[in-house]
């Protein structure tokens, strides 16, 4: 069975809020000190678009896929997905390696 | 030319009130929109105009709002409450949002039509709306006494309503 790469997010100290992204502030609390927090990257497949004129640094990629996932530990994070074939929202989805340091999804 | 309301008759033969504007502001991140479908800087922004203007979504009879995608327009004309939530493709489609309809939308033909030239879109908007109500706009939407634009900014992280009224 496959395992899910992590998903790198950041945790409020003070509040515990978890925020998709990192940051230097806390939206909940307006907490300053954030920790580094890494969440299961599994999730289900909430929607998707096709990128066919991509901005110039990613001209050889197109056309690729972008996504909304909506992760089993809760937070909603953009990212993309290798393929369409079989995706349908709601599908299940888990993150995999990449190497440019995009999020990458897959159909679980 | 923008003055106090005092001023205006002896500066301009043709004023427009600015019934109210509201600025508010959402997430910067699809991500952070639990609804796809909405951006809550609109609905909000478009509650505070219509409260300080003291008119309803039914008052309006013109409007210039964020069409920076096609989608965008039915999304935008829901969140301002122009009609019911979900109705805003079927009213594009049976011209209810055209010239002649029960709320005219972008009768300049919006930001698609223009190229968007970010910026200098909203004053574009708010002269589109003062000509509408001035009576003297080439696309004239018949009648227009009250007038409203919508700005949206990045991916819904902020919102400028402003309603816009000709004068008694």
């Amino acid at each position: 069975m496959r395992v899910p790469v992590d998903i790198e997010m950041a945790r409020c100290v003070a509040c515990g809020h978890v925020d998709a992204i990192t940051c230097v502030l806390c939206a909940k609390c307006l907490g300053t000190e954030m920790a580094a927090h890494a969440v299961p990257g599994r999730g289900r497949l909430a929607t998707w678009t096709t990128i066919r004129r991509p901005p110039t640094r990613f001209c050889e990629l197109a056309p690729y896929y972008v996504c909304v996932v909506d992760l089993d530990s809760g937070p909603r994070v953009t990212g993309r997905i290798d393929t369409l074939a079989g995706a349908k929202s709601g599908a299940p989805v888990m993150a995999v390696p990449c190497e440019s340091g995009i999020r990458l999804f897959t159909l679980a | 030319m923008l003055t106090a309301k005092s001023l205006s008759g002896e500066l301009v033969q043709t004023p427009v009130d600015i019934l109210a504007s509201a600025q508010t502001r959402g997430s910067p991140r699809i991500a952070g929109h639990p609804d796809l479908c909405s951006f809550e800087a609109t609905v909000k922004a478009a509650a505070l105009a219509y409260a300080a203007a003291g008119v309803t979504a039914r008052d309006i009879d013109v409007v210039e709002l964020h069409d920076c995608f096609s989608i965008a327009e039915i999304i935008d004309s829901e969140d301002l409450g122009l009609m019911s939530r979900g109705a805003g493709g079927a009213w594009a489609a049976e011209g209810r949002t055209g010239m002649g309809g029960d709320v005219v939308i972008n009768p300049s033909g919006g930001l698609l039509s223009k190229g968007h030239p970010v910026g200098a879109t909203g004053v574009g908007q708010i002269y589109e709306i003062v000509r509408q109500l001035r009576g003297d706009h080439p696309s004239q939407v018949q009648g227009a006494r009250l007038g409203m634009t919508h700005n949206l900014g990045g991916t819904g992280v902020a919102c400028t309503v402003t309603i816009l009224g000709r004068s008694a």
